[in-house]
């Protein structure tokens, strides 16, 4: 078990500079930098000359080749130092890691909601199978999944300026300072990223359940005269519950650095705003800052979820 | 029941045929009479089998948008072109009959308004951006002059009370007068030593290397550097290089803030390019480390988190009597424009902070008036910026200057301001509209803003000459916003259809697409413009000067670089008016490297209860945010009566 940690924690070595060189490389044949943005702003007006341009680009060091600068850049991060913002020249690593912290909890509150609500409706449509019950919850989840979360979002903005003239607050509070500023920013954003989730998982519930409903165990469970909730509680669900799993921390991973456009409808100050500004003003290192950190975190998601397989099912063993 | 004898093939086609009409039916779309009447799988789709209403057969469309109401400009609003502003010596300490009315509306607490940018640089002399530089940090600081924020046409005092122009020998000048209640928000003096050092780092960039004055620094081409000095405490002197009209406008513009001596001559750019809130800024000056700007202007900077917003205090101990009206702003940043316009709807937000920006389109501020019955009111300047088409004239096809008319004859301007910008705006000419050209002279002396087909025809004529009888393709690098991009969209099958010029639209990123331009990758460039004076010298630094970033393969013309030059040495207005005039009709030949298509309007909306905003001359002047007040009551009181009071009044 241990040698199998030691392994998969040190494959996330190549995984990260891969994906960090990967980055750079298609950043680095993309045109402009962030010197245009310096110069001429969002707005594009200003008189400036090509003397200037070279002159910024010089001081930010983007005039090196590239690979000097993903040297430079790594160097970096193995001291512990992710670099200064291009555009804003500040230090981010603080802010990128409240960041994180912010879209962290959307995307809990997003997978507990759509968890809460995808297992019993893909338990009840396997259970009531070609029912109508099993043929609302499959069109609901049809819904959720065929409709982007930037959609439902704006769906829900209107729907609730029009409808009732209420919205939720402009301004973010932390969590742990008011929590009830913060559900209120916080909940609906992360039911439409919710619903989304939830009609995927709701499906993978659904065909889970019915896999395992016809296996002799299951037959047998119900012929020792076990209720019918025990049945599906305890020998059904648990062995469902893999696919389960495995799909919402895939969902999970895929929130952390998916939920950009939501976030912006929902002025949630995550991550996601804050990677889109760098790519924006081609922040290099902001950019690269956000994807180092969100290969961590996916990567060790996987690994924990890949440790909570044995939990589950006993019969996984790791070497 | 058990629905599993529903999976029947037949069953599943017809219910699929059923799943389709309706989803024809509920998109809009039309069906014929055969289909209305035709099976029962049919009929169920409209009605459960009751009998639908027998319809004209209608052509079936693939247009989603067909049906849709296009929004309907709204009327003129008070954007009419203003000349170039005549300075005129008003003294600030005067007391506008204004101020005591905003005084008695004095709102107490933070008054929310939204933004849509991050602050980027806090450095004003140093920054590149209105939304991220200017909008932000200016509010903190005075210029020297400003634009009367109630009367667009003037120039006033702002920390000046009053100035003079000189003459002594050879040398020629300004004096100017400083204002003697005008202190910095750490209690000290306004100096003209502050002045003449804030002259000096704006024109920094002219002595040393590396120093970036993207907004400031083209008052270098009257102040030479390090010239300007104190005559005494109140007094400076700042010598020309020439004796130049377009001197006091380019002062007065709000970039040209002046900085507390005391403290930035300490900070690095680094530091000054921090956004320190006052508290933290007071503080490091108190202990003799300053790391960041301060001012003498009505705000002060409390807080700000990225992506969140930012919010001021009122200064104090502003020298302009009983200025600003708020005890403090709370500027909240939304980037996404429907929740924008649901911020506005749902009175969350009471205005568009700084309002006109290129960030609101004016169709969705005009709807948002409409929506809610005009409680909020649509801001719209005019011509506050221009869509243009850069011409690569050192590669085929447009290094032939017929070529280069042809397009300029070809385009029709109307037609693009109708369906580029639904109306917002007006057709492109090489000034801000009225400061030099008059639109109406041109439509009746110029081919290319009247008659169409005579221009067609010459323009015909031009290609056939340049050796393209049947047209060119090119391809046309464009920044993917609007209305860039929709005036692409709109002039690309308009010139593929009268003058078979096939245009193959790229649409790229703002920085993609500087590149793009400068490296003449494209050729053929598309880029909104904004600009910061009406002056013509505005357009003329940007677009027609050697090395500058909108003329990369430097254009260049003898007879255009001697009027640039009388224009620019010229004092008496109207003598300098008719140098640009000259000016105008040597680029009204269409052979230079840039084509403007169109000037666009810019949009914002107030809440009605806002008051004293006036239009200003361009979106980014006037931005101190100190005249405005609230006046309070129910949003019911605001006049709604005539349909033609639409849009902001003051």
């Amino acid at each position: 078990m241990t040698q199998y940690l030691i392994r998969r924690l040190l494959l996330f070595i190549p995984t990260m500079l891969l994906a960090t060189i990967l980055v750079f490389a298609l950043f680095s044949i993309v045109p402009g930098d962030a010197a245009v943005f310096l110069l001429t702003g969002e707005d594009a007006s200003g008189t400036v000359t090509d003397a200037d341009f070279e002159r910024l680009r010089e001081d930010l060091g983007l005039n090196r080749p590239i690979y000097v600068q993903y040297a430079d850049w790594l160097w970096g991060v193995v001291r512990g130092d992710l670099g200064i913002s291009l555009y804003y020249g500040q230090p981010f690593g603080f802010e990128l890691i409240e960041r994180f912290a912010r879209t962290f909890e959307l995307a809990v509150l997003a997978i507990v909601m759509a968890f809460v609500a995808a297992v019993p409706l893909g338990i009840i449509s396997a259970m009531k199978q070609d029912s109508g019950v099993d043929y609302a919850s499959r069109v609901i989840a049809l819904v959720g999944i065929a409709m982007p979360t930037f959609w439902i979002g704006v769906l829900v903005i209107y729907g609730l300026v029009y409808g009732t003239g209420w919205l939720p607050p402009l301004e973010y509070a932390h969590l742990w300072e008011d929590p009830l500023q913060n559900l209120k920013l916080m909940v609906l954003p992360a039911a439409v990223i919710g619903f989304h989730d939830m009609a995927f998982t709701a499906r993978v519930t659904r065909s889970a359940m019915l896999e395992v409903m016809r296996e002799d165990y299951m037959r047998t469970a119900r012929s020792k005269g076990l209720r019918e909730w025990v049945v599906v509680g305890r020998h059904a669900l648990k062995n469902a519950m893999l696919p389960v799993i495995t799909v919402s921390g895939y969902q999970f991973g895929r929130l952390l650095g998916g939920v950009i456009i939501v976030e912006q409808i929902f002025v949630v100050p995550g991550v996601g705003n804050f990677l889109i500004d760098a790519i924006n003003h081609r922040d290099f290192p902001v950019i690269q800052g956000v994807i180092l950190m969100t290969a961590v975190v996916v990567l060790l998601l996987n690994l924990i979820i890949d440790m909570f397989y044995g939990v589950l099912d006993p019969r996984i063993r790791y070497s | 029941m058990d629905l599993r004898r529903f999976w029947h093939p037949r069953i599943l086609l017809a219910l699929g045929a059923v799943a389709i009409a309706a989803a024809i039916v509920a998109c809009g779309g039309t069906t014929t009479t055969q289909d209305t009447t035709g099976d029962s799988g049919s009929g169920a789709a409209t009605g459960g089998g009751s009998a639908a209403p027998q319809q004209q057969a209608a052509t079936p469309t693939l247009d989603p948008f067909a049906g849709v109401v296009e929004p309907t400009p709204t009327a003129r609003l008070d954007a009419t072109a203003t000349p170039v502003p005549v300075p005129t010596a008003v003294a600030v300490d005067a007391r506008p009959d204004w101020w005591q009315e905003g005084e008695s509306q004095h709102y107490r607490g933070d008054f929310p308004l939204v933004a849509t940018s991050n602050p980027g640089f806090w450095d004003v002399h140093y920054g590149g951006s209105m939304n991220t530089v200017l909008i932000p940090s200016g509010p903190r600081f005075n210029q020297i002059l400003e634009y009367n924020p109630v009367n667009p046409n003037e120039i006033i005092g702002d920390l000046a009370v009053s100035w003079e122009f000189y003459e002594d020998g050879d040398e020629v000048g300004y004096i100017f007068n400083i204002h003697p209640d005008a202190t910095f928000s750490d209690g000290m003096p306004v100096t003209a030593d502050d002045v003449a050092f804030s002259i000096d780092r704006i024109t920094l960039g002219q002595v040393e290397e590396g120093v970036l004055r993207a907004r400031t620094g083209f008052l270098n081409n009257f102040v030479k550097h390090g010239t300007a000095s104190a005559v005494d405490d109140k007094t400076v002197k700042i010598p020309l290089r020439f004796p130049a009209a377009g001197f006091l406008p380019n002062l007065a513009s709000d970039y040209m803030k002046v900085y507390p001596k005391h403290v930035a001559e300490n900070l690095t750019q680094e530091q000054a390019n921090t956004g320190k809130t006052q508290a933290e800024a007071l503080a490091a000056i108190s202990a003799g480390t300053p790391d960041s700007l301060i001012g003498s202007g009505p705000w002060m900077l409390r807080e700000w988190e990225k992506d969140s917003g930012y919010s001021y205090d009122a200064n104090p101990n502003y020298f302009k009597t009983g200025r600003p009206f708020f005890d403090g702003l709370k500027i909240f940043l939304i980037r996404d424009v429907a929740r924008r316009l649901s911020a506005l709807q749902a009175g969350q937000v009471y205005g568009t902070y700084q309002p006109v920006t290129g960030s609101n389109r004016p169709e969705d501020m005009a709807r948002l008036e409409e929506d809610t019955n005009g409680r909020v009111r649509a801001v719209i300047l005019e011509a506050s910026g221009v869509q243009a088409f850069f011409l690569n004239h050192t590669k085929p096809p447009f290094d032939d200057p017929r070529v280069r008319r042809a397009m300029y004859l070809g385009i029709d301007r109307e037609n693009a301001v109708e369906k580029a910008i639904l109306g917002f705006g007006k057709p492109g000419t090489f000034f801000a509209p009225g400061v030099v050209e008059d639109l109406e002279v041109l439509k009746a002396e110029n081919v290319a803003y009247g008659d169409r087909e005579a221009a067609l025809a010459e323009a015909r004529q031009l290609l056939t000459e340049a050796g393209y009888p049947d047209g060119f393709e090119i391809t046309h690098n464009v920044v993917n916003s609007n209305p860039s991009l929709s005036t692409a969209e709109t002039v690309a099958p308009q010139l593929r259809e009268d003058l078979n010029i096939d245009i193959v639209i790229q649409p790229t990123d703002l920085a993609t697409m500087y590149v793009g331009l400068r490296d003449g990758v494209a050729n053929f460039d598309g880029v909104g413009t904004g600009i910061i004076l009406r002056d013509p010298g505005d357009i003329i630094n940007q677009f027609y000067l050697q090395d500058v970033l909108r003329n990369p393969h430097n254009w260049q013309n003898d007879e255009v670089d001697e009027l640039i030059d009388l224009q620019n040495r010229e004092v008496d207005p109207a003598t300098r008016q008719g140098h640009l005039e000259d000016l105008a009709a040597i680029l009204h030949q269409g052979e230079s490297h840039w084509l403007p298509v169109l000037w666009y309007s810019s949009g914002g909306a107030f809440d009605c209860r806002i008051r004293n905003f006036h239009y200003p001359p361009t979106v980014q002047l006037v931005k101190k945010w100190d005249h405005v007040w609230w006046a309070g009551g129910e949003a019911s009181a605001c006049d709604h009566s005539a349909s033609a009071d639409r849009g902001y009044r003051p």
